[in-house]
């Protein structure tokens, strides 16, 4: 953790240390990364989706728009295995059971949650909803951290984890698709919801869960809700993002809005002088400069992470990092390096993270320009064809 | 901007028009933008879903009520619109026969700050599955403008085939704001396609009981 807190100051610091010669475009605080490598999931049209990691493994988890999870060596950009099983469109992974660091989780459009054990690719739990249902967002936590708390067509479905009986359904508070369900971060015993219907729903989870007394509070977005996150130095506030990508700030304990950039996109993109933003991937976090940024896209693959500035009335300022050349078409996630195991890096460049596109591309990226890294990323572009080979040559010694 | 034809379009919303004071049905008709996708996946793109606010109100009709403290249940009173206070809230006593029923009567509802953080335990979830839960109201706001802001939104969402529909007027407005309402959805709408234009295959235009008009 150390150390991604030193990657994270390197980049969004001024004061960056040995190369610091950026390639200033937008503005001279802003940051262009290299990429370390590109590595190719497929060789058909499918999507990457989302890529999951956690601190205590080293393996990268990427769910595809075929309805499977490939795993690869965040080091090395190995293919390591693959998790079938399935049958539909895979909506969210992650390593959320604490207790269980090789445990990958996973829900589906096919009803299901499902767990696999990232050491052998096999799945080990099955959890079904009935199969008219879609879950499209799951989290695990609650008073005992045995809940899962899957959301759906209309529906928070609740799991008891130890007995993978469902132990309740919130069918009342939500008119239309969940897209997401979180424990808030301080209080496990709290969730928040969001949904097409546009509302941001807050629920007690304590005791027998029902529609009439858990529903503690509504902040109503207006429109269809994408995704949302907690920041803030007790986790109090939320940022959200629409699928008519606008970005609000929430004080979720008050249940009011505190900022509302109407038209977010226009106000990214006049922060810099490449391309228009057309979508917003999703907002980084960082707890120990209790900085906030949202990552904005350009059609052609190009993101920028644009700091917000949440004292109302809120600005958006200019980029202060860039990934340019590394995807193709739309972006659909990023992993910041905080979130994947460090140690095991043989080259001790700082890794700023990863980010994964309809292009299928998976793409690692650099903290610092360094002009050797972008000559070596164009040989790792082959580690598809002859992954053992490229193997070799990293471990031995000369 | 757009390779929305003005001309097309206008003679377009003429015809419609005109074809509606033709065959003259008992109520307002409502104008419908119709489009159909292409080279768009709804298994992996994005969604395709929200609320856009319309320049000129396609449903002037719609009922709105104020569920208001004592300083916007005056100034409902002054323009006419319909309120409940927190008394009458309480009186229903989560009762969801009584919510079922006050959910029916109005197409949307507003609410003073103090009042919409109590509705979930005044109310219980009823405006919630009803897809009605208040839009907040503040005392800097004009409550006049935000009950027109609230009857100009409209909803659009792409569900699993490759075509949509949202509302952008009604027969009874001039043909100017018809023709304002449609090119500003169309535009709206196409910059949240990621390959814009190359996403839409075609564009109609069509009054509730009326015939479609092709207009891309």
């Amino acid at each position: 953790m150390e150390i991604a807190a030193e990657v994270e100051m390197d980049i969004f610091d001024g004061t960056a240390a040995a190369s610091s010669s950026s390639f200033s475009a937008a503005s001279t605080s802003s940051k262009r990364l290299a990429i370390k490598n590109t590595i190719q999931t497929n060789f058909h049209e499918d999507y990457v989706f989302q890529i999951a990691s956690s601190p205590e493994i080293s393996t990268l988890a990427v769910s595809l728009s075929s309805n499977t999870i490939k795993l690869y060596s965040p080091a090395t950009g190995q293919f390591i295995g693959e998790c079938k099983g399935h049958i539909s469109t895979i909506h969210e992974i992650s390593f959320g059971v604490p207790s269980s660091p090789h445990l990958l989780c996973s829900c589906s459009s096919d009803a299901t949650v499902r767990m696999w054990d990232t050491r052998t690719f096999k799945q080990v739990s099955l959890i079904k909803a009935a199969s008219y249902q879609e879950i499209f967002s799951f989290c695990v936590g609650g008073s005992s951290t045995n809940l899962l708390a899957g959301g759906g067509k209309s529906q928070i479905l609740f799991w008891d984890l130890r007995s993978s009986k469902q132990v309740a359904c919130l069918e009342e508070s939500h008119m239309d698709d969940v897209t997401q369900v979180r424990f808030t971060p301080n209080q496990q015993n709290k969730l928040v919801s969001s949904s097409v219907d546009g509302l941001l729903c807050l629920f007690d989870t304590v005791g027998h869960i029902d529609d009439d007394n858990h529903l503690e509070s509504v902040m109503n977005v207006g429109t269809s809700v994408g995704k949302f996150g907690f920041f803030g130095e007790k986790n109090q506030k939320l940022w959200c993002l629409t699928h008519i990508e606008t970005l609000s700030i929430w004080d979720w304990r008050d249940g009011r809005r505190d900022i509302n950039f109407e038209d977010t996109r226009t106000l990214a993109s006049d922060q810099w002088n490449l391309d228009h933003i057309d979508y917003f991937v999703d907002c980084y976090y960082s707890e120990t400069k209790d900085r906030l940024w949202v990552i904005g896209g350009t059609g052609a693959g190009t993101l920028g992470y644009f700091p917000i500035n949440c004292t109302v009335p809120g600005v958006i300022g200019s980029p202060e990092a860039i990934l340019e050349g590394g995807h193709t078409g739309v972006v659909r996630t990023v992993l910041p390096v905080s979130m994947t195991h460090q140690g095991i890096l043989t080259e001790k460049k700082g890794v700023f993270g990863w980010t994964g596109g309809e292009d299928g591309r998976l793409c690692c990226w650099l903290s610092d320009e360094n002009l050797a890294a972008n000559k070596s990323w164009v040989s790792s572009t082959f580690v598809m064809k002859s992954p053992r080979v490229r193997g070799k040559n990293r471990h031995l010694p000369y | 901007m757009s390779k929305l034809q003005s001309d097309v379009l206008r003679e377009a919303i003429t015809q419609l028009t005109n074809d509606s004071r033709e065959k003259k049905r008992n109520f307002m008709e409502t104008i419908e933008l119709q489009i159909g996708l292409k080279n768009y996946d709804p298994q992996k793109d994005k969604r395709f879903s929200g609320s856009v606010k319309l320049p000129h109100i396609p449903r002037p009709k719609m009922k709105v009520c104020m569920l208001g403290d004592a300083q916007h249940v005056e100034v409902a009173e002054k323009i006419g619109l319909d309120w409940m206070d927190v008394e009458a809230l309480k009186k229903m006593n989560k009762n969801k026969k009584l919510v079922k029923k006050l959910a029916k009567k109005y197409h949307a509802f507003l609410a003073s700050e103090a009042i919409i953080k109590q509705i979930p335990r005044l109310l219980g979830p009823g405006l919630n599955k009803a897809g009605k839960f208040p839009t907040l109201v503040t005392h800097q706001e004009s409550l006049e403008s935000k009950v027109n802001e609230t009857k100009a939104m409209v909803k659009f969402q792409l569900k699993k085939v490759l075509c949509m529909g949202i509302a952008v007027g009604n027969c009874g407005m001039e043909e100017k704001q018809i023709f304002q309402n449609v090119q500003l959805s169309v535009n709206f709408l196409v910059s949240l396609l990621k390959k814009n234009w190359q996403n839409v295959r075609c564009l109609y235009l069509k009054s509730t009981m009326g015939k479609p008009y092709r207009v891309f």
